[in-house]
């Protein structure tokens, strides 16, 4: 009988403080519709503001109609990319952690924003000098590359030179590849349980190939514990952390200070 | 066994599912069983267990016969009802579960009239025939179906169909109508022989692909459509944090809703009341894969304190998984209602 009271007891509603705070999350979440929500957070320049909005919205004609009126004013086309278009993903980035919108939000976005990429590079009189290279890719046997998708967007909208190895990579293709391109950083994601482990042999290879690098982990299946038992292992919750990371690693940090700066729990 | 009186595994399970007031907790699997440890001391082993019915059936009672836990739990994959419609399939290895290569990538004209002879459908009838035949009568049967939109995301590629959501409402619904169609049909075969409960799978609904109000609109329909079409027993059985889209999935005609660590029971009780029964929700990689015997306990023991109706792991199990800690997620259920009792 005693099993019984547990279970309704579970569902009276006893008061809860957290539960209070998160009742007022989702009304708060409720209230304000997504577009609202962006507003307050677009650059003001108003020539920059409505190529923000384009990215927010995933309009890629309107992305590309907004950067052409920008460079027609004398802005130049490489510092757009930075002030408008990553500024508009970094918008589309906080509304994401925050589940005020979901990954087809982001995925469109993300389009309108490399679609703005492209075009702000084919008008720019020098060339941009990435920052770095980062390799990609999804663990062998893995086919969800969407998590993936979006890291290669972030990097790569960011000024990394990213090589993207694909989905269901094979071990020995990615330890290859960090032989001979000597990347800032490697990436990988793994959505199901039964692939994740691609990454201790990744790991271990690099070992034995003298090959250290900070090896970012992350996806559906893959866990800090997981991650942190890795030699080289830095635990990636969220996509828009990739380009943080790199970043950091460009200003010294190590796998142990990655972990210490990106590490929850 | 309560007060001298013995309840069978499958009237246990079909009552806790119900929802009704019980005093027991069972503990079962309403997500892939398959661990390597099985597959050696069964000689079935993945690939294989896929494509043949006999291994199939070994592989899934040695779960039962290892683990002490009284279920028969069939397929181990997500893929064969995509590949009855035309999508080509890895197979995958010994440790790894089969995928969809390549989608289909274009709207299949129409669903062949005979899909549920095609492809591996035929197999897991078989295995349920060997599975009457040589299990006990009182050992519930439980038979995983890819949902709608998992089924339409292998068919038109998961990317397409997750941004199809937001800029192309109709192409999603003809995907999803398709899908609805032959799990329809497929259904109605499994409904030919002996299955004591269908477990839905739907990942690619998750929170983390679709927002809440594409749920809603786009699979909480579809979900219904088959919940009516089948009188069996049923979960559904949705990856990651569902919590923003439990009000819908208690509204779609399941019995039980199978949820992941990530979601609080005690929240999810809030907000299901007791339409539904909640199973699940021991983490198969941090507790079952990584955890050991105190981790287990501790899972099991919050689990069941904050209202579960059936114990059972989170998800899919990963091949590596110990046996010894699936034996604890058992005891310690058994244990613990023991206890209250």
């Amino acid at each position: 009988m005693a099993l019984k009271k547990i279970k309704e007891r579970s569902m009276a509603l006893d008061i809860d403080p957290d539960d209070i705070l998160v009742r007022y999350n989702v009304r708060l979440e409720k209230e304000i519709t997504p577009e609202e929500a962006a507003e307050e957070l677009y650059p003001d320049d108003p020539l920059l503001k409505p190529i923000a909005q384009a990215v927010f919205v995933g309009d890629e004609e309107g992305v590309v109609a907004g950067l052409e009126k920008a460079i027609s004013e004398g802005r130049e086309p490489l510092k757009l990319i930075d002030e408008a278009l990553i500024g508009g993903m970094n918008v589309v980035s906080k509304l994401y952690d925050e589940a005020v919108i979901y990954l087809p939000d982001v995925m469109l976005s993300s389009d309108a924003m490399q679609k703005g990429i492209e075009y702000c590079k084919s008008k720019a009189t020098s060339d941009m000098k990435p920052k770095g290279t980062v390799i990609c890719h999804v663990a062998e046997g893995d086919v969800h590359d969407i998590g993936k998708t979006i890291v290669v967007a972030l990097l790569r909208a960011n000024g990394y030179n990213v090589v993207d190895l694909g989905r269901d990579c094979p071990v020995e293709e990615v330890v290859e590849h960090v032989e001979k391109e000597r990347p800032l950083m490697l990436t990988g994601t793994a959505l199901m349980t039964t692939t994740m482990y691609a990454f201790k042999h990744i790991n271990d290879k690099l070992k034995e190939k003298n090959l250290a690098l900070p090896f970012v982990c992350g996806g559906g299946a893959v866990n800090q514990d997981f991650v942190s038992k890795l030699e080289f292992g830095v635990y990636g919750e969220e996509a828009p952390q990739a380009p943080r990371m790199a970043a950091s690693i460009l200003s010294g940090a190590t796998v142990e200070k990655l972990r210490e700066e990106f590490h929850k729990h | 066994m309560r007060g001298g009186i013995h309840i069978d595994a499958d009237t246990q399970l079909i009552t806790a599912l119900h929802g009704e007031a019980t005093d027991f907790v069972p503990v079962t699997s309403v997500t892939q069983t398959a661990t390597l440890e099985q597959m050696k001391a069964s000689g079935a082993a993945w690939p294989a267990a896929h494509t043949d019915p006999h291994k199939l059936y070994m592989l899934a009672n040695t779960f039962r016969s290892l683990t002490g836990i009284p279920v028969i739990r069939i397929p181990f994959e997500i893929t064969l009802e995509a590949e009855a419609l035309g999508c080509a399939l890895n197979m995958g290895k010994m440790d790894k579960t089969p995928y969809v290569n390549e989608p289909v990538g274009h709207l299949p004209d129409s669903v062949p009239r005979d899909a549920t002879s095609l492809g591996r459908v035929s197999v897991i009838l078989e295995a349920l025939d060997l599975i009457e035949q040589k299990v006990p009568h009182d050992v519930p049967v439980v038979v995983g179906v890819t949902g709608p939109f998992t089924l339409a995301g292998h068919l038109a590629g998961i990317e397409n169909l997750v941004k199809w959501t937001r800029t192309d409402p109709d192409t999603v619904q003809e995907y999803l109508t398709l899908a609805t169609t032959f799990l329809n049909d497929y259904l109605e075969s499994l409904g030919t022989r002996s299955v004591d409960v269908v477990s839905i799978l739907e990942p690619s609904a998750s929170t983390d692909m679709i927002s809440p109000s594409a749920f809603k609109r786009f699979v909480m329909p579809m979900l219904k459509e088959l919940a009516d079409a089948t009188e069996t027993t049923k979960v559904l059985h949705i990856c990651g944090d569902c919590t923003p889209i439990l009000e819908y999935m208690a509204q779609s005609g399941y019995s039980g809703l199978s949820v992941e660590s990530a979601v609080s029971v005690k929240k999810a009780r809030r907000i299901v009341k007791e339409s539904v029964s909640l199973v699940g929700n021991i983490d198969p990689v941090s507790v079952l894969l990584q955890g050991d015997h105190d981790t287990v306990a501790e899972a099991t023991e919050k689990a069941i304190l904050e209202g579960i109706d059936v114990v059972a792991p989170g998800c899919g199990l990963a091949p590596a998984t110990p046996t010894e800690n699936i034996v604890t997620m058992r005891k310690e259920t058994e244990r613990i209602v023991n206890e209250y009792q």
